[in-house]
C-alpha cells in the first residue's frame, strides 16, 4: 500500500465504531467516503457506526439488492451505495449516481474498486484487509487526515 | 366502497399498475384486484416484438425508455383500451428514486389524461397481495411472512391496508445472504436458486452454523452473522487444506437460516391465533423454505398460501390487487404524489 | 389548438400552454416541491384556467435536457406517458435554446423571435467544474450546446464572436451556471473587453412558456415525434472523456 495511506490496526466491532464515529465528524455535504474490501469485511458494519456518528437514527441494512439506501435522521443525508450488482458506468448513470455522488449529503460507496473511474479524486478511500485474528482488520485510509 | 364507483369491464373495476422500484419495468392489467389480464415484465419481454417498426431496447433499469413499451404489450395481451380502466396504481416507495420517478411520471399522467384516480402502493404491501392473487380464496387476517433479496420481515396483515411489521431483518435480507454465500461459493448469480439446487445434494447437519435468534422476543432478524460463519468456515478449511463440500455447506448454510426464520414466522402465528399464514417475495421459490413450512403448518393445523414464481418476483399485477384494495377503501392519492425511497409500512 | 409544454429541467418546474395564435397561459411551480410533485398539478390547473380538457391538447413538449438528470426525466416521461394516452404527436424542445426567447417584454415573446441583437449564453452547472452551454443569437448557433468546462466555452464564444462580422449586441448570460460563476465570467470579461450583463433574476432560469414558443414554432414546421422517439438529452461526458478533456486542458 503507497504510503499516502495510513494504517489502522481494527481488533474488534468496538474498535470498528471508535473509528467510524470520529470518521462521522469530518464527513461534510458532498463527502464521498469509497469503502474497499472482500466480502465479510465489514464494510456494512464500517457504514452503519459512520451512520451512528452522524446522528442517524434508522436501521441501516446492506444495499446489495437496492444498489442505494437513503436516510435521512442524520445531521447530513446519507446516501449508502454498494455497486456490486452494477459495476457500469452507464447503468449507475440511469440510477442517478451524479446526483449523490455531486449532491449535498455524504455518499458511502460498498465495493469503490470495482468503479474505480467514477470514484471523485477528493474521496475519502478505505481498504480493508483481514487481520490476524478472526475479528481482526486492517484499514488503510486516505484522504482524512488524523482521526 | 368510494361514491360513485364505476365498474367498467363486466361489472368489474379494472386496475392499470405500474411498478418501478428497481431491476423490473412492469405494467399489468388487474380486475377486482384478484384476476390478471396481463402482467408484462421488462426482462421477459420477447425482444423482438416490435411497435412502429422500432425495436425498442430492453435493459434493465432502463425504465424510461422500456415503460411505454410496456404499457402498450400490457392493455394489448389484456384486451382492453385506456378508456376501461378505472383506476390506477403505482408504486411510490421504497426502491431507488430514479427508478421510482418513471413510473409515478408515467402513471400520473395516464391517471391525469384518462381522468382516473390514483393509487400509490408501498411495495411491501404489494409482494403481500401477490397472495391474493395467487389464492383467491385468502382474505385477511393473516400472518405475512416477506422474504426477498431487499426485504426480509414479518408483517401482521389485519385487514387489506392495514399491516403492522413485527419484525424485520437488522442487517441482510436473506435473499442477500444466500447471494453472498453463493458468491464465496464460487456459485453464478442470482445465487438464491443455485443454493437451493445444491442444498438438495447435501446434509443440513454436515456443519452446524449458529441460528442467530437476537432477543428471545424479536421477531427481528440478523443474517449477517451467518454469512461470516460461512466465510470463516470456508477460510480455515482452505488453510487446511482440505476440499469445500459445496452441497453440504449449501444444505447447513440454508438450513440455519431456514430455521430462524420458519421459527420466528410460526412464533407469530401462533401468537396471532390468525391460522393462517401467507409468504411473500423471491426466497418464497425455495424449495426448502416451502417443503418447512408446509411441514409445520400442517403439524399445527395452520393453513399456508404461497405465490407461484412469477408472482414472487418484482412484478406490476400484485401492485394492482394492493391497489384496487386502498381504492375500495377510499385510500385516492392526488397527482402531487411523491416518490419515498425509504417508506415505511 | 393547444400545446402543452413541460419544463422541469432547472430549479423551479413549470408548465404552459400555447394556441396557434401563439396566446400562453403558464403557471410557476414553488421550489422547494419536487418536480415530480408538481408537474402534473400544474398541468391540471393550466386546463382548468383555459377551460379545456386533456383531450383539446393537440401536442405535448417536453424541455429535453441538459440540466437535472431527475428533472430531465420527469419532464420527459410524462409528455411520452400523455402522448401515448392521448395520441398526439411529441415535441423534443432542446433546454439551451430556449433561453432566447426568456424575455420580459411579453409582446416580443408573443411575436416568437428572440429579440435582435442580444446573444443568449445560458450556463447551467453540471458540477464536477463542467458547465452545460451553448451561445445562440437570432436562432442562430454561436457555440452549440455542450458539456464543457467553464474556460474551454469561454475561449469557443470569444472566437465565435469574433468570427461574426456585425458587432455583437449586448452579452447576456442566463441559468443556475451565474450562482456559481459570475466572478470568472466577469473576469473573462474584463479581460476580453466584451460588454456582459446577467439576465434578471424573473428570467434567469428555465421557463415553460419560452420551451411552449420553440414548441409551437417547431409544430409549424412539422418536428414532431412519436412519443416513443421523446428521449432526454444530457450531454453528459462518459467519465473516461471527461478526464481525457481535462487533462488536454490542462496541458
Amino acid at each position: 500500500m503507497p504510503c499516502e495511506y495510513q494504517q489502522y490496526f481494527i481488533n474488534n466491532e468496538n474498535d470498528t465504531r471508535d473509528f467510524g464515529l470520529k470518521l462521522a465528524q469530518k464527513l461534510v455535504p458532498g463527502s464521498v467516503v469509497a469503502l474497499s474490501g472482500d466480502l465479510g469485511t465489514g464494510k456494512t458494519t464500517l457504514t452503519k457506526y459512520i451512520a451512528e456518528g452522524l446522528g442517524i437514527t434508522e436501521n441501516v441494512t446492506s444495499p446489495t439488492f437496492t444498489i442505494i439506501r437513503e436516510y435521512d435522521s442524520g445531521r447530513l443525508p446519507l446516501y449508502h451505495f454498494d455497486v456490486y450488482r452494477v459495476r457500469d458506468e452507464e447503468e449507475l448513470f440511469e440510477i442517478g449516481y451524479e446526483d449523490y455522488f455531486f449532491g449535498k449529503g455524504v455518499t458511502v460507496v460498498e465495493w469503490a474498486n470495482e468503479i474505480e473511474a467514477l470514484i471523485p479524486d477528493n474521496a475519502i478511500r478505505i481498504f480493508i484487509k483481514y487481520g490476524d485474528t478472526e475479528n481482526a482488520r486492517k484499514y488503510f485510509v486516505k484522504g482524512i487526515g488524523e482521526l | 366502497m368510494p361514491a360513485g364507483v364505476k365498474r367498467m369491464k363486466d361489472g368489474k373495476i379494472v386496475t392499470l399498475a405500474f411498478e418501478t422500484s428497481c431491476d423490473e419495468t412492469s405494467v399489468a392489467v388487474v380486475l377486482n384486484g384478484r384476476e390478471v389480464l396481463s402482467n408484462v415484465i421488462s426482462s421477459q419481454i420477447d425482444v423482438h416484438k416490435a411497435f412502429g417498426g422500432v425495436v425498442p431496447e430492453i435493459a434493465s433499469r432502463h425504465h424510461l425508455e422500456n415503460i411505454n413499451h410496456v404499457l402498450e404489450s400490457s392493455l394489448s395481451e389484456a384486451g382492453i383500451s385506456l378508456q376501461e380502466v378505472d383506476v390506477v396504481g403505482v408504486t411510490c416507495g421504497p426502491g431507488l428514486v430514479g427508478a421510482l420517478l418513471i413510473g409515478l411520471s408515467t402513471a400520473k399522467a395516464v391517471a391525469l389524461a384518462l381522468d382516473k384516480p390514483l393509487v400509490g402502493v408501498h411495495h411491501i404491501m404489494a409482494h403481500i397481495a401477490a397472495n391474493y392473487i395467487e389464492h383467491p380464496d385468502l382474505e385477511p387476517p393473516f400472518i405475512a411472512l416477506i422474504v426477498s433479496g431487499g426485504h426480509t420481515a414479518i408483517a401482521r396483515v389485519d385487514d387489506y391496508d392495514h399491516c403492522v411489521i413485527l419484525g424485520e431483518t437488522r442487517d441482510d435480507a436473506v435473499g442477500e445472504a444466500f447471494d453472498k454465500v453463493a458468491r464465496v461459493l464460487g456459485m453464478g448469480y442470482p445465487g438464491g436458486p443455485l443454493i437451493d439446487q445444491a442444498a438438495e445434494m447435501g446434509r443440513a447437519d454436515a456443519i452446524h452454523f449458529k441460528r442467530v435468534l437476537l432477543d428471545k422476543d424479536s421477531y427481528d432478524f440478523s443474517f449477517s452473522g451467518v454469512k461470516t460463519a460461512v466465510l470463516n468456515y470456508i477460510n480455515s478449511e482452505k488453510q487446511a487444506g482440505r476440499p469445500i463440500d459445496i452441497p453440504d455447506v449449501s444444505a447447513s448454510f440454508q438450513q440455519a437460516v431456514l430455521d430462524v426464520i420458519v421459527e420466528k414466522g410460526m412464533k407469530a402465528l401462533r401468537e396471532s391465533n390468525y391460522g393462517k399464514l401467507a409468504v411473500a417475495g423471491g426466497v418464497a421459490s425455495n424449495s426448502r423454505l416451502r417443503s418447512m413450512l408446509r411441514a409445520e403448518c400442517e403439524k399445527e393445523g395452520m393453513k399456508l398460501y404461497m405465490p407461484s414464481a412469477v408472482l414472487c418476483t418484482d412484478n406490476a399485477a400484485m401492485i394492482g390487487s394492493a391497489a384496487y384494495y386502498k381504492y375500495m377503501e377510499g385510500k385516492i392519492d392526488g397527482l402531487d404524489l411523491d416518490a419515498y425511497p425509504n417508506l415505511k409500512i | 389548438m393547444y400545446i402543452l409544454a413541460l419544463e422541469t429541467t432547472g430549479p423551479k418546474a413549470s408548465a404552459a400552454i400555447i394556441d396557434e395564435k401563439g396566446r400562453i397561459t403558464d403557471i410557476s411551480g414553488d421550489e422547494l416541491l419536487s418536480h415530480l410533485k408538481s408537474i402534473m398539478p400544474m398541468t391540471r390547473k393550466l386546463l382548468e384556467r383555459l377551460g379545456i380538457t386533456m383531450s383539446d391538447i393537440t401536442a405535448v413538449a417536453a424541455s429535453r435536457g441538459p440540466g437535472s438528470f431527475t428533472g430531465i426525466r420527469i419532464g420527459v416521461s410524462a409528455a411520452r406517458a400523455l402522448g401515448q394516452v392521448l395520441s398526439v404527436p411529441c415535441i423534443s424542445v432542446p433546454t439551451l435554446e430556449t433561453f432566447q426567447y426568456n424575455l420580459k417584454d411579453p409582446v416580443s415573446q408573443r411575436s416568437g423571435s428572440p429579440d435582435k441583437g442580444i446573444i443568449t449564453c445560458p450556463v447551467f452547472d453540471a458540477r464536477r467544474n463542467q458547465v452545460y452551454s451553448g451561445a445562440y443569437r437570432k436562432d442562430q448557433v454561436l457555440v452549440p450546446g455542450g458539456a464543457y468546462s467553464l474556460a474551454e466555452y469561454l475561449d469557443l464564444l470569444k472566437h465565435a464572436l469574433q468570427d461574426t462580422p456585425q458587432d455583437p449586441g449586448p452579452i447576456s448570460f442566463f441559468g443556475d451556471g451565474i450562482d456559481r460563476y459570475a466572478d470568472s465570467i466577469e473576469a473573462w470579461a474584463r479581460e476580453t473587453g466584451l460588454a456582459i450583463r446577467f439576465a434578471p433574476e424573473e428570467i434567469r432560469y428555465q421557463q415553460a412558456s419560452s420551451v411552449a414558443v420553440m414548441a409551437l414554432k417547431y409544430y409549424q414546421a412539422g418536428l414532431t415525434v412519436h412519443y416513443s422517439q421523446l428521449k432526454p438529452e444530457y450531454m453528459r461526458l462518459a467519465e473516461a472523456e471527461r478526464k481525457l478533456r481535462e487533462q488536454k486542458l490542462n496541458g
